[in-house]
């Protein structure tokens, strides 16, 4: 009949035009194609003496969630001056990415921040982005037998935010590394 | 779209007169019309309720029914597209007895509470003039009490009953459950082509088992008849807001198919765009957004069937206040505690949509084919697609998380009546596919749903005196969860029931109590979830062992509606087994952003209770033309183990409003043509603190009460007697530019709420009408 075949054809023209799900359930896909930052390392070489290299990860390669991070505890020998720099990675996916380029790249609106929870670590910042501090390299002078912590902040600051401090922006990291003197 | 009063005029004639009056030997005749055609109705079906006969009136609309006896007459005159009309007749003598009839897509002018005799105290809300054709659902649904809003910023709201809503407010579009991971709070609701809207306090099982707060069931529909000529009718409207710059183009056209009788099309679609909003103080950025949305209906109708195809998209993209993703606990806390965004998220006015957003499709298709009155199909296939974009300003946002939902639905019914009783049978099966990219924050799923019920109603116990409804149902689930590591089953089942009586008592009272049992599985977040809640600083971590939730709830309600006032009030109470929520932990979780609390999802029984009253009334006399409606919404909750309330709970308000209005606004007499026409009104908004709460959950505790005062003036202009008006609605919202937070924004911890805002809509309706004769 007329009035059915009206029906059949519109309803046909319109389910090949409905929207579809291109994956199939039964196989998730795999995890992040976006940009986390996983994993959270600083190398120590003493200065004047490079064979002596320490280092600490902080490490959540499967993201927030899901299983516990790890931290290292650094050791760091006392009086001592150790010249420091931080790594940025990606560990989740199959590839492992280096984030720590792209900061570099983007330093203008970035800067990273060392609280040191004892005075027995002092830290300055020797690299920058022209105008102010970045924080991958570091200096880090260590005095007598302590432990405590350093809480590692990167904060980033775009649109001409950055000032120096890291009291603004928002935070891409922020990792309380405990650290023994000894 | 046709407007109308529904208005029913009996007209006793008594132009036959016999010499005789034999015991039965009465005659009743008359002639069917429709509402706005002064050509009469033919073929109108006619049922006489004492006889238990059926007839029909002629291809001129005449009947005549004779060898009536001296007694009264029940008869029902109906007509597939139009809503049945009744009326009573005591035959002492030959009358006569007109009926109009008017189309099922009449709409009410006002906020009625629906006291129809079938015992739903549901309460309709039609396109009320005094608020927008061009607003969305959940806007509208505000409106009543007992109802109100969950806000996600400005641009996700969701309407919420008796301080429940997401998975447990049930949205029923085109006669499919709406299907959109409503079990994010932060998810809106996404409908296009609404046409009329009910909330009803009451599960309807007739979809769904879930209505644990209700049910919203929007009921789109189109005029159909017998017509040959082609004819079309169809509404344009638009609206700017001052606050966020924003605007909205719509429209609805609907057509018969000329040629070929008893099919109906409609399509619908509108666009809007808004920048940022801002509060009384500052500017809330990225709070913008573009939407756009269409759809069709096709509906055709026969003497033994009837059918309706529909289909609609729904897409928008919409800005997050870039203050409020905070993920890391440090600046979550420093931003609860401080009096106003960073400079940074208050910067100045764009419609740049930047990271972070949400982009949201939703489409939507549903087929109904009903044979005899008494079968009927229903089917229907939804998609969502859902993604949220990460990214700070300054950055191109990129997807984090996408999720996709298919949900496919199938109903057969079985519709009888037995005496006064009407019965409805059904099956029902349903099967839902969810997969995800980038982000597993919910695993992909394959669910699959069987389900029977049986519904009964009657309307007519003792003359309508009583109404009964009553309902059963059982569902079952098979759910298989993919998660990445590894597969999980689950079965839920679980029966749900309803019930309803109505009672009509003296002077004009009506009495509706209900009970009704509902129940839901628990949703994939709530068993699986493992992260960062979007923007909230927590990791909410799933439990895949929860149990189904079920619900008992009961409530009285009276009413009464009475010529120029209707008021209701009522009580309810809703026991809430096994009821799931996300609490801390008191434990934290380090991540790269340092440690964030972990909420756990858990279970306990939940009791929600409360009252909502309201009152409207027109003046007559020497305040005639005044008009005024008072409402009152009161809640309470308690977790029964800790003894303590839950939180995001709606707070109890107040409202008045006070309207004065011209002689024939909204009508439609046929004596006075009145061109011009106006409707000027305050509302006042009292928003009590949500004093009843557990601090203990709460990031920061709930804002201040706070009032707003809102205006609103309607211009019409009517062209001709029986057509719709053109409207023009300038609306003022919080006119005194009061800063407030509202406890039930998920983002009141950042930011105010917005500021004054005006807002001009024009509504113009026309018709397109090609008639071979005059009417």
């Amino acid at each position: 009949m007329k009035k059915l075949s009206i029906y059949f054809v519109t309803a046909a023209l319109l389910l090949g035009a409905c929207k579809k799900d291109e994956n199939d359930p039964q196989n998730p896909t795999p995890t992040n194609e976006e940009e986390l930052i996983t994993t959270v390392t600083l190398h120590f070489y003493e200065k004047g003496n490079v064979d002596n290299h320490v280092m600490g990860s902080f490490r959540d390669v499967d993201g927030a969630g899901g299983n516990a991070a790890t931290i290292d505890t650094i050791i760091l020998d006392t009086n001592t001056i150790y010249t420091a720099s931080i790594e940025l990675l990606d560990e989740s996916g199959t590839d492992v990415v280096d984030i720590t380029t792209e900061v570099k790249e983007e330093s203008d609106e970035h800067i990273f921040c060392y609280e040191p929870s004892t005075s027995e670590i002092n830290i300055t910042i020797t690299d920058s982005d022209g105008t102010y501090p970045l924080g991958v390299e570091t200096e880090w002078t260590t005095g007598n037998t302590a432990s405590g912590s350093v809480k590692v902040t990167l904060k980033h600051q775009p649109n001409g935010q950055k000032d120096g401090s890291c009291s603004s922006g928002e935070t891409d990291v922020e990792v309380d590394f405990p650290v023994v003197i000894q | 779209m046709i407007k109308q009063l529904c208005v029913l005029y009996i007209v006793l004639s008594t132009g036959f007169l016999y010499a005789q009056q034999n015991q039965c030997d009465f005659i009743l005749s008359g002639t069917t019309y429709e509402e706005h055609n002064p050509t009469p109705l033919s073929y109108a079906v006619i049922r006489v309720l004492e006889l238990d006969t059926t007839f029909s009136s002629d291809d001129e609309g005449h009947y005549i029914l004779e060898h009536l006896c001296q007694q009264k007459y029940t008869l029902v005159c109906s007509f597939l597209g139009f809503r049945p009309d009744t009326h009573a007749v005591y035959m002492d003598k030959n009358k006569g007895l007109f009926f109009t009839l008017h189309p099922e897509n009449c709409e009410l002018d006002e906020v009625v509470v629906k006291a129809d005799k079938s015992g739903s105290s549901g309460i309709v809300l039609l396109r009320n003039n005094d608020s927008s054709v061009s607003n969305d659902g959940a806007s509208l649904l505000k409106e009543i009490s007992g109802a109100s809003l969950l806000q996600t910023g400005n641009n996700t709201v969701k309407p919420v009953n008796h301080g429940l809503h997401s998975s447990r407010l049930r949205v029923v579009q085109a006669g499919a459950s709406i299907e959109n991971q409503q079990w994010g709070e932060e998810h809106g609701l996404e409908l296009s082509g609404i046409g009329n809207l009910t909330l009803s306090d009451q599960n309807n099982l007739l979809y769904h088992h879930d209505g644990i707060g209700g049910v919203v069931i929007a009921n789109p529909h189109i005029y159909v008849n017998e017509d040959t000529t082609l004819s079309s009718e169809g509404l344009l409207y638009s609206s700017i807001n001052s606050n966020g710059s924003s605007g909205k183009i719509g429209g609805e056209l609907s057509s018969n198919l000329g040629l070929i009788p008893w099919i109906g099309m409609k399509t619908f679609g509108s666009i809007s765009r808004g920048g940022d909003v801002h509060s009384p103080m500052y500017n809330i950025n990225n709070t913008g957004y573009q939407n756009y949305d269409y759809g069709w209906m096709l509906d055709a109708k026969h003497r033994k069937f009837s059918s309706t195809l529909f289909y609609s998209l729904v897409s928008q993209e919409l800005g997050v206040f870039s203050g409020s993703h905070i993920e890391n606990v440090t600046d979550f806390e420093r931003a609860i505690k401080a009096a106003q965004p960073d400079d940074i998220h208050t910067g100045s006015f764009d419609y740049q949509i930047e990271g972070p957003k949400q982009a949201v499709q939703h489409e939507l298709l549903s087929y109904q084919l009903k044979f005899l009155d008494k079968y009927e199909l229903q089917v229907s296939r939804q998609f969502n697609q859902r993604e949220e974009f990460e990214g700070h300003i300054g950055e191109v946002p990129e997807v984090d998380l996408q999720l996709n939902l298919t949900t496919l639905n199938g109903d057969i019914r079985y519709y009888s009546t037995w005496k006064n009783w009407n019965s409805t049978l059904g099956v029902n099966a349903m099967n839902q596919a969810n997969t995800w990219n980038y982000r597993e924050f919910i695993p992909n799923y394959e669910n699959n749903r069987l389900g029977g019920y049986m519904l009964i109603e009657n309307t007519d116990i003792k003359d309508e005196k009583y109404g009964i409804k009553l309902g059963v149902r059982y569902d079952q689930y098979q759910n298989k969860y993919y998660t990445l590591s590894g597969n999980v089953n689950r079965v839920f089942s679980n029966m749900a029931y309803s019930a309803q009586g109505v009672k009509n008592l003296k002077n004009n009272y009506v009495l509706s109590i209900m009970n009704g049992m509902s129940w839901r599985p628990p949703s994939a977040n709530e068993l699986f979830s493992k992260g960062v809640h979007h923007g909230a600083a927590t990791i909410e971590r799933g439990d895949v062992n929860l149990k189904k939730e079920v619900s008992n709830q009961s409530q009285i309600e009276i009413f009464k509606r009475w010529g120029t006032y209707h008021g209701s009030v009522n009580v309810y109470g809703n026991y809430i087994h096994d009821f799931i929520y996300s609490q801390p932990t008191g434990n934290v979780a380090l991540t790269v952003k340092g440690a964030f609390p972990v909420y756990q999802y858990v279970q306990t029984d939940a009791v929600f209770y409360g009252s909502d009253f309201n009152f409207e009334y027109e003046f007559k006399q020497r305040l005639s033309g005044f008009s005024s409606s008072t409402q009152y919404t009161f809640i309470r909750t308690l977790d029964v183990a800790t003894n303590k309330p839950l939180i995001g709970i709606p707070p109890n308000r107040v409202e008045q409003q006070i309207g004065y209005q011209s002689k024939h606004y909204n009508q439609y007499d046929n004596d006075d043509f009145v061109r011009y026409n106006w409707k000027v009104g305050a509302e006042g908004q009292y928003f009590f603190r949500r004093a009843n709460t557990n601090l203990a959950l709460e990031f920061a505790p709930p804002p201040s009460s706070y009032l707003l005062l809102n205006t609103f003036f309607v211009f019409q202009v009517k062209n001709r007697q029986d057509y719709n008006p053109v409207n023009i609605r300038l609306e003022v919202n919080n006119i005194l530019n009061t800063p407030y937070r509202n406890y039930m924004n998920r983002y009141r911890f950042f930011a105010d709420e917005m500021g004054r805002n005006v807002k001009l809509t024009l509504e113009i309706p026309f018709n397109i009408i090609n008639r071979n004769q005059a009417l």
